[in-house]
């Protein structure tokens, strides 16, 4: 554990509210990150990032220092986002719109059309993933995790994270291959 | 497609930016919800007088069906049989002194076997 999550965890433990919110001010941004490639929405994102923190404060109590603070709140937000329960209803309008709401959220000052395109066509096909085979390559194509680091972080064996990781990629390249040659 | 070409593709997608304001007050906003939820991680023990309740009105149930049963039913009242055996066997002590070895009680009622010598 970093030295200053260390007393920040410390003082957390005790009940030191203010100690944890320095702790969420250095760790938003990748758990933000983690929640919207989960969820491909950046409403979602937020919804489960803040859960994901309220989870990991109610959890303190029980983080002993053997992982780094980092990878111990990075294991919370990747269960909170399996959790998330999405009706189909949901999920269609997930896809329909994370594009927009990517483009929207952020002006894409400079990307070319043509990359926008790409990124949409991946993140509609990450979407499609089955929620585990989703988690598995955020952590290891996103965060460059190696397998047993993912295995630990998603409480598997490290034979699972690569056969998710497999049967992943293998279906990702079929739908972006057949999404390419769409005119 | 191979392995290199897909994590290209995928690395297309960037995570949305947001205002500065945004990181401001996020944690400011986590914080606020902390607070209701801080007994999380203690033990929680509102649910335990309705437990309670629960327990005291089935218990007094219990007593009394218990005590209407032994109204209408003396004779299988377990302790009307109890105070009954001990009875008996005072009574057989009194008449057969250091004769007595064993007594047994089923569905038959009371036996005893008596030696013949003491």
């Amino acid at each position: 554990m970093a030295d200053a999550d260390e007393d920040l965890v410390l003082r957390s433990q005790n009940g030191d509210t203010s100690a944890f919110e320095m702790l969420v001010r250095n760790h938003q941004q990748m758990i933000h990150a983690l929640t919207f490639r989960m969820t491909g929405s950046v409403a979602d994102a937020d919804d489960l990032a803040q859960e994901t923190f309220i989870r990991a404060y109610g959890q303190i109590g029980s983080y002993n220092g053997t992982a780094r603070f980092s990878t111990w709140l990075y294991s919370i937000g990747v269960h909170a986002c399996l959790n998330w329960r999405r009706n189909e209803a949901r999920r269609y309008r997930a896809h329909a719109n994370c594009a927009e709401e990517m483009l929207a959220a952020r002006p894409d000052a400079g990307i070319p059309p043509a990359e926008s395109e790409m990124a949409r066509q991946a993140q509609a096909a990450l979407m499609k993933l089955p929620a585990r085979q989703r988690a598995a390559v955020v952590l290891t194509i996103y965060d460059g995790l190696n397998h047993a680091e993912a295995a630990k972080v998603l409480r598997c064996s490290e034979t699972t994270v690569s056969w998710r990781v497999f049967a992943a990629k293998r279906k990702l390249k079929r739908w972006l291959t057949a999404a390419g040659e769409k005119p | 497609m191979n392995d290199f070409e897909l994590e290209s593709k995928l690395k297309t997608i960037r995570v949305p930016a947001r205002t500065e304001d945004y990181w401001e007050n996020f944690p400011a906003r986590v914080r606020a919800k902390l607070r209701p939820d801080r007994g999380d991680w203690m033990p929680r023990n509102h649910s335990s007088p309705w437990l309670a309740w629960a327990g005291g009105l089935a218990y007094a149930c219990l007593l009394l069906s218990l005590s209407v049963w032994c109204e209408r039913h003396p004779r299988q009242n377990p302790f009307y049989t109890l105070f009954q055996n001990e009875r008996a066997v005072s009574k057989e002590l009194a008449q057969l002194p250091g004769h007595l070895r064993v007594f047994m009680q089923d569905e038959h009622g009371m036996h005893r076997l008596v030696a013949d010598q003491e």
